[in-house]
């Protein structure tokens, strides 16, 4: 047991599968990562469970690793108790925070667009168009931009955590294109495919990003740091300055649209 | 605001570069990472040189002596001033000189440094004002010192 | 005298009565009447805002009206007549100012030293030497029970700011009396250290100023405060450059 907290987590799964389903019991969702290279006592670590459930948790992935044994269970570094999670982040990184909220609305919209998506009219293909605009502008070039040119770049790009935010950059990008391929050919079936594809990855990519990977990037960066990324990011929007408005005009429309439908 | 005052003790004095901030420390031994004179907020200029795109830290004044590790942990890396919210008088220029290092010199961030008596929130709230009136955005950090040498709060407003 | 100032309003809208607010105030201004928070008397506001940050309700806001003019020396005897410590924090010692942290006596001993061997390598050199509160010239009585029998040390403001060693080189096993003499009312300091040496048996005396002129005042008042007081104390003077080395040590008196 001791070996496999050293282990990454994709080689635990891959040669303990059950504990896929454990962690994601207790709100781990390490299944679905296309990278899997934190380590399990990283893992436990970071995700600070109540005392009682981390112990539950812990007891039952060793019964998976090590059937009958009974196992001494290393207790984790202990964080003082999290009160009720009122994250606070640094100015720059609460811009982050922010632009998710208005991600997450779309990502919340997928599921009551595509049961009804109707690529053979024209007002679903442009549906799909803007969606992939909102994606490839706002989603893509104006808030992973900021993330991946100016956030990642204050930190060692080969930390673990920075690359499994790349990759899940990557393979939204990659939804995204064989989306734009499957609107071409009226492919309803790929297009609904990859766009539940691309919420299910989002919403883990962001909520994973807002509890965990940004509080401990905030940790990590001087006060100084702190001002030059908050100026950086100044700099973006003042570029990009109608970009915020014009989508969140976007999704208000798409959301009076389809939630006044359902009435 | 004169450059040059008769005064040596408002006389602007810029040492940043002399002062070596990394030599190794005697044990024991704290170096000063105090980079400019003066110091006080009623004599200083706000767009002097060692506040020019820095990372400014505004602190009361009573801190420096609740706070042994004053130096190494709040001061080293920035340029700063001092003042008293309860006990100072014609505050209205301090607005004025905190917007002016928002807006004239640029700093970087600004951190606000005070004790958890309540008459030091004042220290705060002129600060938040201050930046609220400023044409530039910056990011404002304050940290609360309790009176037995212990950090009571950290965070960005 | 009425004039037109800077002086809190309490929206009565907002205001639930709480009295989170009464504490904050350091002149004992606000007090809860028919469980809504009101001024006692214009005079006793200053109108600096501590108590804005206290109210959960967002009633409290600085305006500017006539009113009559802050006056000092009615808190003062406000705060006399209203003596009794609420709630006293449990190292305050002796007569307890009303309410308001900032003027409450305290005293409190530094860290054992079992507790200082456990602070990380890095702050080496650094705990607080401060043992008592508060700190400034003007809110430390002459009564004060830290005074008694101590060695002082008077500080101008600048000097921790000047000398990173300073908890360790001046202020270890002292207490402090710390205030501008460029800046602040003087004559009010004379006064205010002829009665300290007058009753509180300080056995010595370290003035700490900055090397620039404006500072020199400090042991001047110092010595005009021992002068009147009639005792005899040793007292000296410690001159801080403001690269933070010690100029000069002076014995002002043996």
């Amino acid at each position: 047991m001791e070996a496999q907290l050293n282990r990454s987590i994709k080689e635990v799964i891959k040669d303990f599968p059950p504990v896929e389903k454990i962690l994601d019991e207790y709100g781990i969702g390490c299944g679905p990562c296309a990278v899997g290279l934190c380590l399990l006592k990283d893992i436990v670590s970071i995700h600070n469970l109540p005392a009682d459930q981390e112990q539950e948790m812990m007891g039952r992935i060793s019964q998976v690793i090590q059937p009958g044994q009974k196992v001494q269970i290393p207790r984790a570094e202990r964080k003082p108790e999290a009160k009720p999670k009122e994250l606070k982040y640094s100015p720059p990184m609460k811009k982050l925070v922010d632009e998710h909220v208005l991600i997450k609305k779309w990502l919340a919209l997928i599921p009551e667009i595509l049961p009804r998506l109707d690529l053979e009219s024209e007002e679903g293909r442009q549906l799909i168009r803007d969606g992939v605009d909102f994606i490839r502008s706002y989603a893509d070039g104006f808030h992973h931009a900021k993330e991946e040119d100016i956030l990642f770049k204050f930190f060692d790009e080969n930390l673990d955590m920075v690359k499994v935010m790349r990759e899940d950059h990557k393979t939204a990008r990659n939804h995204v294109k064989a989306i734009v391929e499957g609107l071409e050919g009226k492919d309803r079936q790929t297009v609904v495919h990859h766009l539940s594809a691309y919420r299910d990855l989002l919403s883990q990519h962001i909520k994973r990003e807002d509890e965990i990977m940004l509080p401990w990037m905030d940790n990590q960066l001087s006060v100084s740091q702190v001002g030059e990324m908050f100026s950086k990011f100044l700099e973006v929007e003042e570029r990009m300055d109608s970009y915020q408005k014009k989508y969140e005009d976007f999704i208000s429309r798409v959301e009076r649209k389809y939630r006044k439908k359902e009435e | 605001m004169a450059q040059f005052s008769g005064c040596p003790g408002s006389r602007m004095v810029d040492f940043r570069e002399k002062s070596d901030h990394n030599k190794e420390e005697a044990k024991g031994t704290i170096q000063s990472q105090l980079r400019q004179w003066p110091i006080q907020l009623h004599l200083i200029s706000p767009t002097a040189s060692y506040y020019q795109g820095a990372d400014v830290l505004l602190t009361a004044d009573c801190v420096g002596y609740a706070l042994g590790g004053f130096h190494p942990e709040f001061l080293k890396g920035k340029s700063l001033a001092i003042a008293c919210p309860k006990l100072d008088e014609g505050q209205d220029i301090y607005q004025e000189k905190i917007k002016s290092w928002i807006d004239d010199a640029k700093i970087n961030t600004l951190t606000v440094l005070i004790m958890q008596v309540p008459c030091c929130m004042g220290l705060l709230n002129l600060a938040q004002q201050a930046a609220k009136g400023a044409k530039r955005k910056v990011p404002v950090k304050y940290v609360v010192a309790g009176i037995q040498g212990e950090i009571l709060k950290e965070e960005w407003a | 005298m009425k004039i037109k100032r800077k002086i809190i309003q309490i929206d009565e809208d907002k205001c639930d009565g709480c009295g989170l607010c009464v504490p904050s105030c350091a002149e004992g201004a606000l007090q809860i009447v028919n469980g809504k928070a009101k001024i006692v008397a214009d005079m006793f506001c200053d109108g600096l805002g501590a108590c804005l940050g206290e109210c959960p309700n967002d009633a409290l806001h600085v305006i500017e009206r006539v009113a009559d003019d802050f006056d000092e020396k009615a808190v003062e005897e406000h705060l006399k007549d209203s003596g009794a410590a609420h709630g006293a924090h449990p190292q305050a010692h002796g007569p307890a100012a009303a309410g308001c942290p900032s003027a409450r006596l305290q005293t409190f001993s530094l860290a054992s030293p079992c507790q200082q061997a456990n602070q990380p390598a890095s702050y080496a050199g650094s705990p607080s030497a401060l043992t008592h509160w508060p700190v400034q010239i003007r809110l430390v009585p002459p009564t004060a029970p830290f005074l008694k029998g101590a060695d002082l040390l008077v500080a101008a403001d600048c000097t921790p700011i000047a000398y990173p060693n300073f908890h360790r080189d001046f202020l270890n096993g002292k207490v402090v009396m710390m205030g501008c003499p460029k800046f602040d009312e003087t004559d009010a300091y004379v006064e205010k250290f002829a009665e300290v040496f007058k009753v509180s048996g300080v056995k010595s005396v370290s003035v700490v100023t900055m090397e620039v002129p404006c500072c020199q005042g400090l042991p001047m008042i110092v010595r005009k405060g021992l002068e009147i007081s009639k005792k005899k104390i040793p007292l000296e003077q410690i001159i801080l450059s403001t690269r933070g080395e010690v100029l000069k040590t002076q014995k002002l008196v043996a």
